[in-house]
């Protein structure tokens, strides 16, 4: 079962960075969009990779797995997208931000008290130890995207109209980790599957509202 | 001129390519699975120039010859074609030249050439026969020489590697040096040598190894478990047992029955008049939890506590069984699966392109199976307890008097100085439930008074008919009391066998919540450090430190060459060196200012 | 026998190496990247020698977790110090990360070529050199390229390399995997799958339209 889901997230990612690459990578484009869309291309790798190896192998390896660092490439480049391109723009470090910045601290502690729930449950070992440094890079990129979803915007309105993506990056970032959770816990095998159809939804999802946002952008 | 010059370009691309395939078509042919070769042609050559002759024939030669000796004048060599046509199935070696032969199981023969394999050396003559008979077995891939001289290590007539030696036509192990001190064997590899479940057993006792496992040859195995499994000085028992590819063939399960128990059970039968009198009263089979188990030593195998071992090929039995091992384990054991199936058979004279295919589909055979291996021991079941919970056997109804053919069947492989036919006996349960600890079955009232019913009525027929019938419904054992302590002995005898484990627990967690079924079988990681795959794109060194020394002292070369550049530079223009750092600041700066005005 | 390894590799440089003064500049500088590579091949080989005894010799778990991320950083190390000392110019690094990537699977060829001498074919040889050839061309051009933002954009260099290090380690386990399953000619195919489409977007564009797009 677990194959033809991390089928199904490939195909979907697949699908999601082809589009992106038609639709950004053909004409000039901002730099912002290109690093989303091959920040989906790493996920789509990460769990291509997987795919053939549950297929291959019939599972993952315990502790380190190279499909791992699909999903850590991918939230480096969110967060580089963000932090690189973006925030510079919309937060000149002034103390009027200051609140905006201690509140969006709550999308990387949230992200550690899961992972120190789960380690507590599961204990550390090996697998934990490298989901931790996978939350890590979550929780980096995650701060990001919840911080430019609550902050106030230029007057260009760069922010506001990307705030729907910011939105389904941190749902995308929420779903991963619980993807890695109910591995802890013996749930049913529908909830598993509920998560990953979202997860689908959501990679599908990503470039489509990406380009209605930056439409704004040039207007 | 411009169509005529694209023409020409097109032309010559199509050639090239055609030029390629020839290339590659040729040279790859002989690793292509599509088209097996079989040894289609064999032939005897003695003399000095035996080898010379064979090969400006188109023969492959065996690497070593059919005698043992220095001289080359009584060199006799065997030369072999292989090609995609009709393959050769068995070769046998008779006394008696002529154009042809026949086996003791019918298959016709032709003479493969008439040359004696003995001549030069005296002794018996031999002439080697040939068959393509798919009777006599898959087609030959393969066929080596095995000499053994005075002073070497013994050479035994069964290889336990897949390879079958050459036989006469009665069946025995054919020894191709009769007249010298050694011993020589020709042994056939055969197409579907990977076969990894053993398909029957049989137990053989001579006097001493090698007459233990020429006579286990002699019988047609052509594997056997190394150890003798007696505990007598004076004797020598084996266990010899073949292979199948086919899971649904293979034996599930063996155990081992202590003769005083054996003899207990016969004792209780309820047999008739005749069968009493002539004491064919052994019990050839045994039911134990619902399993069938059927007898294949006909005599008790020494020990200290004497025992029979029986069969079963009843799935219910447990998984099929991959390897028998004589050894004492008091546990079960798991590991890896397939360490001992990557000994690939290598044969002189196979192209070693076909040898790498060979371990090809050994590992592959067990590695798609993704199994771990469960090392069992076999236990001896020398306790049953009845209902009234004395050790006696429990209540049996009437023996069904197997027959003849059947018996015969079954065995076939069993020592000759079996007599009498066997009787099977009527199924009963010995109240033992795993190989751990006996426990009681408890029975329903009802079960308990047919089963009384079904006795006296039973036991009229019996009186009244002479003629055999058609065996019962198994019967419940009454219920007991829970066993002693005392009765809960676990005992193993010197054999362990090796049977693929399904049903594992799950995998741990992992990352991206690819979560191993549990129902599907575990899969563990083998020992490859044999076998390097020809097309990763990952490369592995002898073990040398050079390199990584050299690499370190490159490393801390570059890098301490870029601090020093890095110095140089600000000691010779420290001033440039200032400015350059403002300018980094105010490019910086800039950059932030344009970005937010532009967008 | 066992050092036939460095043999090759002495022989090979050696050659290369007396090349180096007769060439021009821009030739020179791939020729001396090409025996860069080799020499990070022959690094790598001890390296991961060490490593397998470290796995218990566990061949599949090794070539699909380990040596991937160990080869592509040794391999992205003269790149990136490239970019550091001399030039970050992406028309000058592209080429010169292919050049190490190449070198780097000519020895390895040179080494799997030494280990299998019974069993290899000309098949083998075209296999190997397409296959194993791009793959490890294609993974330093993708960290190269990341590498290549090292003075225009600090943010997106440590990032950007980080991830497309990600995505060149992930192509190379994925190759190392298919071609040790039941599927290996599709992961014989997939190099070329992938250099045939960066050709041919990189010959329609240019490298100049994509270097005048990012800066």
């Amino acid at each position: 079962m677990y194959l033809y889901l991390s089928l199904a997230l490939t195909i979907a990612a697949g699908i999601s960075f082809v589009y992106g690459l038609y639709r950004f990578f053909r004409e000039k484009s901002p730099l912002y969009v290109r690093m989303i869309v091959l920040g989906i291309g790493c996920a789509m790798l990460g769990r291509l990779f997987t795919t053939l190896l549950v297929l291959v192998n019939g599972e993952v390896f315990e502790g380190f797995s190279v499909g791992m660092l699909g999903i850590i490439g991918s939230f480096l480049f969110f967060f580089s997208a963000n932090f690189g391109q973006m925030d510079s723009i919309v937060d000149d470090g002034s103390p009027k931000f200051r609140k905006t910045r201690i509140i969006a601290l709550a999308a990387p502690v949230t992200v550690a008290l899961i992972w120190c729930v789960g380690a507590a449950i599961v204990g550390v070992n090996k697998t934990m130890v490298w989901v931790g440094i996978e939350m890590l890079f979550l929780a980096l990129a995650s701060y990001y995207h919840l911080k430019h979803l609550i902050i106030e915007d230029v007057e260009s309105g760069l922010i506001s109209s990307i705030r729907s993506y910011n939105l389904l990056a941190l749902i995308y970032a929420f779903l991963c980790i619980m993807e890695v959770l109910l591995e802890c816990f013996s749930v049913p095998t529908f909830v598993i599957v509920i998560v990953y159809i979202l997860e689908c939804a959501v990679l599908l999802a990503f470039v489509p509202v990406l380009e209605r946002g930056i439409k704004k952008w040039t207007i | 001129m411009v169509i005529i010059m694209k023409k020409h370009y097109k032309f010559k691309r199509v050639l090239s390519v055609l030029f390629a395939v020839m290339l590659i078509v040729p040279t790859t042919l002989p690793v292509s699975a599509a088209n097996k070769r079989f040894i289609t042609e064999i032939r005897v050559e003695a003399g000095e120039d035996a080898v010379d002759t064979l090969e400006a024939d188109g023969f492959s030669v065996t690497m070593v010859g059919l005698n043992i000796s220095s001289d080359p004048a009584s060199q006799v060599y065997l030369g072999y074609k292989m090609n995609t046509g009709s393959p050769i199935t068995n070769v046998i070696l008779s006394p008696d030249v002529g154009d042809s032969c026949t086996d003791k199981d019918g298959v016709s023969y032709q003479c493969v050439s008439h040359v004696d394999v003995n001549e030069g050396i005296g002794g018996g003559a031999g002439y080697l026969y040939a068959t393509r008979d798919s009777n006599a077995g898959a087609g030959l891939v393969g066929i080596d020489v095995l000499r053994g001289s005075d002073g070497e290590e013994v050479l035994y007539p069964i290889t336990n590697d897949g390879a079958q030696i050459v036989r006469t036509p009665e069946g025995a192990p054919a020894d191709l040096e009769s007249g010298g001190s050694g011993v020589v064997y020709l042994a056939q590899i055969r197409d579907g040598i990977v076969r990894p479940y053993i398909s029957e057993i049989g137990v053989i006792t001579d006097s001493d190894k090698w007459n233990a496992v020429y006579t286990a040859a002699e019988r047609g195995y052509d594997y056997y478990v190394e150890g003798d499994i007696d505990g007598s000085n004076d004797t020598y028992t084996i266990i010899g047992f073949d292979r199948t590819a086919d899971p649904e063939q293979a034996v599930t399960g063996i155990t081992a029955v202590a003769a005083s128990t054996v003899q207990a059970l016969e004792d209780e039968q309820i047999v008739d008049a005749a069968a009493k009198q002539s004491g064919n009263t052994t019990a050839a089979a045994v039911t134990i939890s619902g399993v069938e188990y059927v007898r294949i030593s006909s005599k008790p195998i020494e020990a200290e506590e004497p025992f029979y071992i029986y069969r079963t090929k009843d799935k219910k039995g447990g998984n099929p069984i991959s390897m028998l091992y004589a050894e004492k384990a008091e546990q079960e054991q798991n590991f890896l699966l397939g360490t001992w199936a990557n000994d690939y058979f290598f044969s002189p004279g196979l192209t070693t392109a076909y040898t790498y295919s060979m371990n090809e589909d050994i590992y592959s055979t067990l590695w798609e199976d993704q199994t771990v291996l469960t090392k069992l021991p076999v236990q001896l079941v020398d306790t049953i307890t009845t209902a009234n919970g004395a050790v006696t056997p429990t209540v049996a109804e009437t023996v069904a008097e197997q027959p003849t053919e059947a018996v015969q069947q079954e065995e076939v492989r069993e020592e000759v100085q079996e007599e009498v036919p066997q009787e099977e006996v009527q199924q009963e349960e010995v109240p033992q439930e795993n190989q751990e600890e006996v426990q009681q079955e408890e029975v329903p009232q009802e079960n308990q008074e047919e089963v009384q019913q079904e006795e006296v009525q039973q036991e009229e027929v019996q009186q009244e008919e002479v003629q055999q019938e058609v065996q019962e419904e198994p019967t419940e054992a009454p219920p007991t009391e829970a066993p002693t302590e005392a009765e809960k002995t676990v005992k193993t005898i010197n054999l362990t066998i090796l049977t693929p484990r399904d049903g594992l627990p799950a995998t741990s967690a992992n990352l991206t919540g690819m979560l191993g079924d549990p129902s599907a079988p575990y899969t563990e990681r083998t020992e490859r450090g044999d076998r390097v795959n020809k097309y990763q794109a990952s490369v592995f060194g002898r073990g040398g430190i050079m390199a990584l020394i050299l690499g370190i002292v490159v490393l801390f070369a570059a890098i301490s060459y870029y601090f020093f550049r890095k110095r140089r530079a600000a000691k010779n223009d420290p001033e440039n060196a200032n400015n350059s750092n403002k300018s980094k600041k105010q490019k910086k700066s800039k950059k932030s200012k344009k970005s937010k005005g532009s967008r | 026998m066992d050092n036939l390894t460095y043999i090759a590799f002495i022989a090979m440089t050696v050659s290369l190496g007396l090349m180096l003064p007769l060439m021009e500049k821009k030739v020179r500088r791939l020729v001396i990247f090409m025996i860069v590579g080799m020499f990070s091949c022959l690094f790598v080989s001890e390296l991961n020698h060490i490593l397998l005894e470290a796995y218990n010799n566990d061949m599949f778990y090794v070539t699909t977790t380990i040596t991937p991320v160990t080869e592509e950083i040794v391999k992205a190390l003269p790149i990136l110090y490239f970019a550091i000392v001399i030039t970050d110019d992406r028309r000058v690094l592209i080429p010169n990360a292919f050049a190490v990537g190449v070198g780097f699977a000519l020895l390895e060829n040179v080494v799997i070529l030494t280990q299998n001498v019974e069993n290899v074919t000309i098949l083998w040889a075209f296999v190997r050199g397409f296959g194993s050839g791009l793959v490890h061309g294609i993974c330093t051009v993708m960290v190269g390229w990341g590498i290549s933002y090292i003075k225009k954009r600090r943010k997106f260099f440590y990032c950007g390399t980080f991830a497309l290090l990600s995505a060149a380690i992930i192509y190379h386990a994925t190759y190392n995997l298919l071609v040790q399953s039941a599927y290996q000619y599709v992961g014989i195919l997939l190099p070329l799958l992938t250099y045939i489409p960066i050709i041919y977007f990189l010959k329609k564009n240019g490298i100049k339209a994509s270097v005048a797009s990012d800066s």
